[in-house]
């Protein structure tokens, strides 16, 4: 193909790829940028939520913050709960050294009794020794006898039913003790596992979020790179400008040769030296818009070199986050998992408070029938004071009992002393009944605050455990389909690396036509050599006229400038400078 | 409401981008494939800038800055001339046409943008 053939279809080229390219890459930036926005829309549906308890949208750090408020507030509320719990066992604890006081004057009636019993006894025996006037001191150290009986077997009813409470008191501090442990693990749990997790699941969250955006800022290296190669456009202009020149030299060189001066001392001589002249312009601008295109080819390989790199790297990493917020999932089941148990074991937590308040019911009930036993003791209290006053009357009554006065008075000191007992002993146990009924009491209306609150906690706590699994689920589907780049925009992108296929083509062909002309250029020179038998070519003077005309015509003065070196023909002028700008 | 800029120049390309590039900035633009079109699309036409090339078939863009000024609606257009053209000589044509300003190509976008926002005030 002749030289301005090629040049002509190097035009045509360059026109058609920067053609393309203006045309193409603003839909390119535009697909880019809806991918952009899309993914930033995307990002920001990470952070907001659906509250499961009606709270309707809202931000999932504002609610995993609430969540760990509300979970914090509420281990401080059970925090006081235990404290009030630990009053009421103190209290409890302390009424049950009363009780085991009150237990004591039973032990002392049971002495009382057994030495009322030794005493009855002896003068029973003096008494049959007095014969006829003993005879009504018998009957009375009999009922004696037979009233301490009954006396010692009630305080062993008494004992029995004592040391049941005893027990029944015992086994509600060991199943308290139980319980409280049970709470506490299960509140150590919860703040370790299930705090831990939703700190857990904040965290990744946020870290996914702001790696996205951190991503998402990185595309602007992209968009500035498209932006860069559009503004090389420009060259298309200066190219297609240069090689018209080339063109308008190589299409003047046959009709020239016939218009050499006439004055000239050889016609011949100055047709050739004119040729060998323009060929050197053309070669020196197809050289300098060579320079272009690779100045070109190089801004195009350069940008699309950073692009490619940015958005193979924005895609790894995006791909890296994904997967990390994946595997992650695993826990955050555990979690919801861990919310269940928890529901499930507040609630064994709330049957155990309630049989705690059964038990202590039946001991009430069981101190109640102490009581009322005790209550039999009066009705003893009375035989013995007649027994007493009985045994005085007899012994006024008979001379022959006057030896017995020592064991009537030691019978009506023990009289005295069991009286005692059973007004104290009944008095302490009422008081001890009084206490654990208002303690019972205190303790049913704690546990049935704690147990409210358990139930509000729990429901609370499991809707908000609700609601992170639907921010996890929505933010696992959001990033199962979650791009930056749409596949338009890559399919534009790899398209538009085919035109630095072409460039490199057209700097091809430009490369052969210079190197065609070059060795014309040089036949021409040896031949020239030849004419004129050594002389430099520089010395050789030809007419200005032609060569003016076509230099006149170049449009881009630096061209002209070279045609001046080239020709020796005065280019006068100022040149401004490439991206010079003058305001007038 | 945004400002309009008519871009005039016989590459399609240049057009496209310089298009996109003021689209970019917020501006609206018309074009002009040579100094004649341009004529015959600011007859009646206001813009708030014109932005031209040098050479151009059918009329340069020098001519085309002359005519503008003779009529009422150019009279005091910003007229700013995007070339190659870099002899200071043809630069003193283009001012003494009435155009405001000369860029010599290639320009970077960021300077573009820049001069016409002076220009604009």
């Amino acid at each position: 193909m002749e030289p301005k053939n090629i040049l002509q279809k190097v035009i045509n080229n360059s026109e058609k790829i920067f053609a393309g390219i203006a045309e193409n890459y603003p839909v390119l930036l535009s697909e880019f940028e809806t991918g952009i926005d899309s993914a930033s829309r995307s990002i920001e549906s990470f952070s907001i939520v659906e509250d499961v308890s009606g709270g309707g949208e809202i931000k999932l750090d504002n609610f995993l913050l609430s969540c760990r408020q509300e979970s914090n507030k509420s281990l401080s509320m059970l925090d006081k709960f235990k404290e009030q719990n630990e009053i009421v066992l103190n209290r409890l604890s302390a009424a049950m050294k009363e009780y085991h006081h009150s237990q004591k004057y039973i032990e002392e009636i049971r002495d009382i009794s057994e030495s009322l019993q030794i005493v009855s006894l002896n003068a029973l025996c003096n008494a049959v020794k007095a014969g006829r006037g003993g005879e009504g001191f018998s009957v009375i150290t009999g009922n004696l006898k037979s009233v301490t009986e009954q006396t010692i077997e009630k305080t062993s009813v008494l004992e029995n039913l004592g040391s049941t409470v005893n027990n029944s008191l015992d086994d509600f501090f060991v199943n308290e003790r139980s319980t409280d442990e049970k709470g506490k693990a299960l509140f150590s749990e919860f703040e370790q596992k299930i705090m831990s997790g939703i700190t857990g699941f904040q965290a990744e969250s946020e870290t996914i979020e702001k790696l996205f955006r951190e991503l998402s800022a990185e595309t602007g290296g992209i968009r500035k790179s498209i932006l860069r190669i559009m503004e090389e456009l420009q060259q298309q202009d200066l190219i297609r400008q240069s090689l018209d020149q080339v063109i308008l030299s190589i299409d003047e060189l046959p009709d020239s040769c016939n218009s050499c001066g006439e004055d000239s001392e050889d016609p011949v001589i100055d047709e050739i030296v004119f040729y060998k002249r323009l060929l050197d312009l053309a070669v020196l601008i197809i050289g300098d818009v060579e320079e272009k295109v690779g100045i070109t080819i190089n801004v195009f390989a350069d940008n699309f070199l950073t692009a490619r790199k940015k958005l193979e790297f924005i895609e790894a990493e995006k791909e890296r986050a994904i997967n990390s917020f994946i595997n992650n999932l695993e826990s955050f089941s555990t979690l919801i998992e861990n919310g269940n148990n928890f529901r499930s074991e507040t609630g064994v937590l709330s049957t155990e408070r309630s049989s705690l308040i059964d038990l202590i019911e039946a001991i009430i009930r069981r101190v109640g029938e102490i009581v009322e036993e005790f209550a039999s003791f009066e009705k003893i209290s009375g035989w013995l004071q007649n027994v007493s006053v009985l045994s005085r009357i007899e012994l006024s009554r008979s001379k022959s009992l006057s030896g017995m006065k020592e064991s009537v008075d030691d019978m009506s000191m023990l009289v005295e002393r069991i009286q005692m007992q059973i007004s104290a002993g009944e008095k302490e146990l009422l008081q001890f009944i009084g206490n654990i009924s208002e303690i019972s009491g205190e303790y049913r209306t704690f546990v049935e605050k704690e147990l409210n609150f358990l139930n509000g906690f729990t429901n609370q706590f499991l809707k908000n455990i609700t609601t992170i699994s639907c921010a996890n689920n929505k933010i696992s589907n959001v990033l199962s389909t979650f791009v930056f780049f749409s596949s338009e925009f890559r399919g534009l992108f790899d398209d538009s690396e085919k035109d630095l296929d072409q460039l490199k083509e057209i700097s091809e062909d430009l490369k052969r036509v210079r190197e065609d002309l070059q060795q014309k250029e040089a036949g021409i020179s040896r031949q020239l050599s030849e004419l004129l038998d050594g002389k430099p070519v520089s010395d050789w003077t030809i007419a200005d006229e032609n060569m003016n005309r076509i230099i006149n015509k170049f449009t881009i003065f630096s061209h002209k400038r070279t045609a001046g070196e080239v020709t020796g023909l005065n280019v006068e002028g100022a040149a401004l400078e490439e991206g010079e700008i003058t305001l007038f | 409401m945004d400002q309009t800029i008519m871009i005039v120049d016989d590459s399609n390309a240049i057009r496209q981008s310089v298009s996109f590039i003021l689209k970019e900035n917020g501006y609206d633009t018309m074009e002009a494939c040579d100094g004649q079109d341009g004529l015959n699309k600011l007859k009646d036409q206001k813009v708030d800038l014109i932005i031209t090339d040098v050479n151009m078939p059918n009329k340069d863009g020098i001519t085309m800055v002359k005519e503008l000024r003779a009529t009422d609606t150019h009279k005091f257009t910003p007229i700013l001339v995007l070339t190659t053209e870099s002899q200071a000589s043809i630069m003193q044509e283009g001012k003494s046409a009435g155009a405001t300003g000369w860029i010599v190509k290639p320009f970077s976008n960021d300077k573009l943008i820049s001069t016409i926002k002076k220009v604009l005030g």
